[in-house]
């Protein structure tokens, strides 16, 4: 009995030390504790940056919803003719003929807000030009600046899209109005007050 | 990482054991129950409606004329539009819940005995003020239920004597509900009101700290037992869990089943059959 016991002795005297009761509860303590620090930073940082997403995308508005609104027959427009339309936002658009054709590709429309800093650029007859008269910006038929800051920066004049159906012109622009925006004509004379989603009736102008 | 604290240190000459000084105030024991943590919830709640709050007013437009359709716009086609508005919704149902449990436990523990009495009373002003901006902040959607609400709330407060015409009038800037109403509830509710709940608040806090929070003894607790933990981070790991908890359980109020809906436009000329809110007056005029 003694030589068992002494064998088992020497057994355990022999056999690697098996960690202590103390130091296995630290490290497990330790353990647990890194890990649900980073359970939880890593919670409260996917959670709140889930909601700063989620602001971001709520503030980040989608444009203004945009329609198809009539402007006139094809045959109504000559060939180098234009007319000024005033959109239901108030935004006033130059529609000219610059082709003898009956598609949209004979057709172009430009927006009259300077790309520079947001003027009104208006047509100069007499030049064959578009003209911001707040930093002297110039702009070909197409729109294309050509002198001024808005050549500098390589830009032009907002285009819209036309199109043709029926012998009809269309353009595409947005369709939400400012509340009470004026619109005018190259002349000056108020063309309508524009109404949610109105459809404002073409103003005749000359180009040529 | 040395330099930029440095620099930090620098600029904002607080070190991180004068922080800890600073915010370690012993709190007692009975904090260690979740029940008792009710001061902080309205508190982090009154952060989200800050935040959802600021959100919404990208959108919202305070006028009779738009205001309705301005927040049709956020409930239907702005990204997460319903989402912030149901968030907002909850968060102050829960708010208003959560303000009025925390003055029933300093009302049944006695909490407001002297020398707290003045904390009572701001207290039971920012009750007030949450009462008063819930039913401001329900006002503004301007759907039936809100324009007769507030029809019939200042009329109510029309009872009160001696001061009752004057707070109907200041209420609704006039003698009715009319053009320049809906604009005043929008300035109450989103700056007035809110202002005067950071400062109540600012002050609240200040007393809580000057006074130190109210002692609850546990009878079954050992003489030898600490009698205080640490305010940091031990009771602000607590915050920091009710902060989420509250906000999965105002998402999932505000999911697609419990969103903020609508009703029909306010209309002056029609009182709706059905007036009387659901579920009492905290509830519905929390939104």
């Amino acid at each position: 009995m003694t030589d068992v016991r002494r064998e088992c002795e020497d057994v355990l005297r022999e056999s690697p030390r098996l960690p202590s009761g103390d130091a296995s509860d630290v490290e497990r303590r330790d353990f647990l504790s890194v890990a649900a620090a980073v359970g939880m930073g890593g919670g409260l940082v996917a959670g709140y940056g889930t909601f700063g997403v989620i602001a971001a995308r709520f503030l980040d508005a989608p444009g203004q919803p945009m329609g198809w609104q009539y402007l006139t027959t094809v045959d109504e427009l000559k060939p180098g003719d234009s007319l000024t339309y005033a959109a239901p936002n108030g935004a006033k658009v130059v529609i000219a003929r610059q082709g003898a054709g009956t598609s949209a590709e004979d057709f172009v429309a430009l927006s009259s807000v300077c790309p520079h800093l947001g003027c009104a650029v208006h047509w100069e007859p007499q030049n064959d030009r578009f003209f911001c008269p707040c930093h002297n910006g110039v702009f070909d038929r197409q729109g294309v600046a050509t002198e001024g800051p808005p050549a500098k920066a390589k830009q032009r004049l907002l285009e819209f899209p036309l199109k043709v159906e029926n012998g009809l012109l269309y353009i595409q622009v947005p369709l939400v109005a400012l509340a009470n925006a004026e619109c005018v004509d190259d002349t000056g004379t108020l063309v309508k007050q524009a109404a949610n989603g109105a459809t404002l009736p073409p103003q005749q102008g000359d180009m040529a | 990482m040395s330099r930029i604290g440095a620099w930090v240190s620098e600029r904002i000459p607080i070190s991180g054991v004068e922080l800890r000084e600073l915010t370690n105030e012993p709190v007692p024991n009975h904090l260690k129950h979740w029940w008792f943590c009710l001061g902080g919830t309205p508190a982090y709640l009154f952060v989200v409606q800050i935040i959802t709050g600021i959100l919404l007013a990208f959108y919202y437009q305070p006028a009779p004329s738009t205001a309705y359709e301005s927040v049709r716009y956020i409930t239907e086609e702005a990204t997460f539009g319903w989402y912030i508005r149901s968030v907002h919704k909850w968060a102050a149902t829960f708010m208003i819940a959560a303000v009025i449990l925390h003055q029933m436990r300093v009302y049944f523990t006695a909490a407001y005995r002297r020398p707290r009495e003045v904390n009572w009373l701001i207290g039971m002003a920012l009750l007030m003020c949450t009462l008063l901006i819930g039913f401001t902040g329900y006002s503004l959607v301007f759907e039936q239920l809100s324009y007769w609400g507030a029809t019939v709330a200042a009329n109510i407060s029309e009872a009160v004597p001696v001061l009752g015409d004057l707070g109907k009038r200041f209420l609704l800037a006039g003698d009715s509900y009319n053009d320049r109403t809906l604009s005043r509830f929008y300035i109450l509710h989103a700056a007035v009101l809110p202002t005067t709940m950071i400062l109540l608040i600012g002050v609240h806090i200040l007393l809580i700290r000057l006074h130190g929070v109210t002692e609850f003894p546990d009878p079954n607790a050992a003489d030898d037992q600490p009698r205080h933990f640490n305010f940091f981070p031990d009771h602000l790991y607590t915050e920091i869990i009710m902060g989420p908890t509250l906000m999965i359980t105002a998402q999932r109020y505000g999911d697609r089943s419990a969103h903020a809906t609508m009703g029909p436009q306010a209309d002056p000329l029609t009182t709706p059959e059905k007036l009387s809110p659901s579920g009492g007056f905290m509830c519905r005029f929390a939104g």
